[in-house]
């Protein structure tokens, strides 16, 4: 049995890492204690026993064999590397000229875009996110406005200077502090 | 001068080039005994050695613009493929297909069957000893001991002061050293 407070002393008197004067105190110690002299017999074995592994030497048909693969994979490549990166623009590009083509070759609808029927209720009605934007809204597809974006009121008025009839339009905002005023002009019963 | 630059190699688009490829060659020709040596004594097989060796020799094509001079590329290329056949012994393990020895393993003696045999499997318990050592102790082991090269020299491959490598030595031959006498008491 080995002392454990000299194994690591014992272990750096092998490696040669004592100063002279701990490595006489090791030596000394060692001629003592059967254990620690088997410690540092075991460890010279185990060096002794790595420096066997440097014995191992390749062949010299294994060196050829990696050289002459590592530089057919280092060369060869050389047009797969240049060509890649290209593939993927290169098929992006097509694509969006292709759908470009597509969309250009869409018939055009002719005349004004349709006009947008308001409602004429004086319940609060949930309008699309902007005052201003539901003139140019598609019907179909209103998307529901956000909470406390609403219609007040809708109130029908007289036009101006005997214009056409209007509508004023009060939308309170989520600020309670600001609401906005919208005159929408009626023509026949239609807004405009 | 940078390796690369000596080997007009500025960047990885160069390397095309017949001359680029001729320098990485000759620079190949000199570390592949070091590099395959290694792999070899680490791995104990020759498929896996060369593996481990075509991979280091790719990755250090790849990095070649990043070495300041070629002194520096010999100790890049331990440290790199030490930690390949690190991986490359991990793998193996979790496939337990580990190599019983092949004809690099057999002892120069003329020694019979049994002798083979049990020389065969204590330096594969070497082998799986050092795998489990930690990765500065199984570097600075492997050049030291292995390699047999000398502290001055093992402290400048890993950058470190000599003390430190004395240290690192010591701690794994004591770890090693109970790794194996673990590993015979296994055997039959």
């Amino acid at each position: 049995m080995s002392c454990a407070r000299w194994e690591e002393r014992i272990a750096a008197l092998v490696e040669d890492g004592l100063p002279p004067a701990q490595a006489t105190e090791a030596e000394a110690h060692i001629a003592q204690c059967s254990g620690c002299a088997d410690l540092k017999r075991e460890l010279e074995e185990t060096r002794s026993v790595l420096r066997e592994l440097h014995e191992i030497e390749p062949a010299d048909w294994d060196l050829d064999a990696v050289r002459r693969s590592v530089m057919e994979r280092v060369s060869a490549p050389r047009s797969k590397r240049a060509w890649f990166p290209w593939i993927p623009a290169v098929a992006a590009a097509s694509a969006v000229a292709m759908m470009l083509a597509v969309w250009l070759s869409l018939p055009r609808e002719a005349g004004p875009p349709p006009l947008v029927r308001f409602p004429e209720t004086e319940r609060p009605v949930q309008v699309a996110r902007s005052p201003v934007r539901p003139l140019r809204a598609r019907p179909k597809r209103a998307r529901p406005a956000p909470a406390g974006v609403v219609i007040q009121s809708a109130r029908e008025m007289a036009g101006a200077e005997g214009g056409p009839p209007a509508q004023l339009v009060r939308i309170r905002t989520e600020d309670p502090r600001v609401e906005l005023y919208w005159i929408v002009e009626m023509e026949g019963d239609q807004q405009k | 001068m940078a390796v690369a630059e000596n080997l007009e190699l500025t960047s990885m688009d160069n390397c095309a080039g017949s001359d680029a490829a001729t320098g990485f060659e000759a620079l190949v020709r000199r570390h592949e005994r070091q590099v395959l040596g290694v792999a070899l004594r680490l791995l104990g097989s020759r498929e896996d050695a060369r593996d481990v060796a075509q991979e280091t020799f790719l990755r250090l094509h790849r990095h070649l613009g990043r070495f300041d001079e070629e002194a520096g590329v010999g100790a890049w290329l331990y440290r790199v493929t030490v930690n390949l056949c690190r991986d490359r012994w991990r793998e193996v393990q979790r496939r337990r297909e580990v190599d019983l020895g092949g004809i690099e393993d057999e002892p120069r003696s003329g020694a019979d069957a049994e002798a083979r045999l049990i020389e065969s499997e204590r330096l594969r318990q070497v082998r799986d000893g050092m795998m489990r050592l930690g990765n500065k102790e199984r570097l600075a082991l492997l050049l030291r001991d292995v390699e047999g090269l000398s502290t001055a020299e093992v402290a400048r491959i890993l950058g470190v002061k000599e003390i430190t490598v004395r240290v690192q030595i010591s701690q794994a031959r004591l770890k090693l050293r109970e790794l194996l006498k673990a590993g015979s008491r296994r055997l039959p």
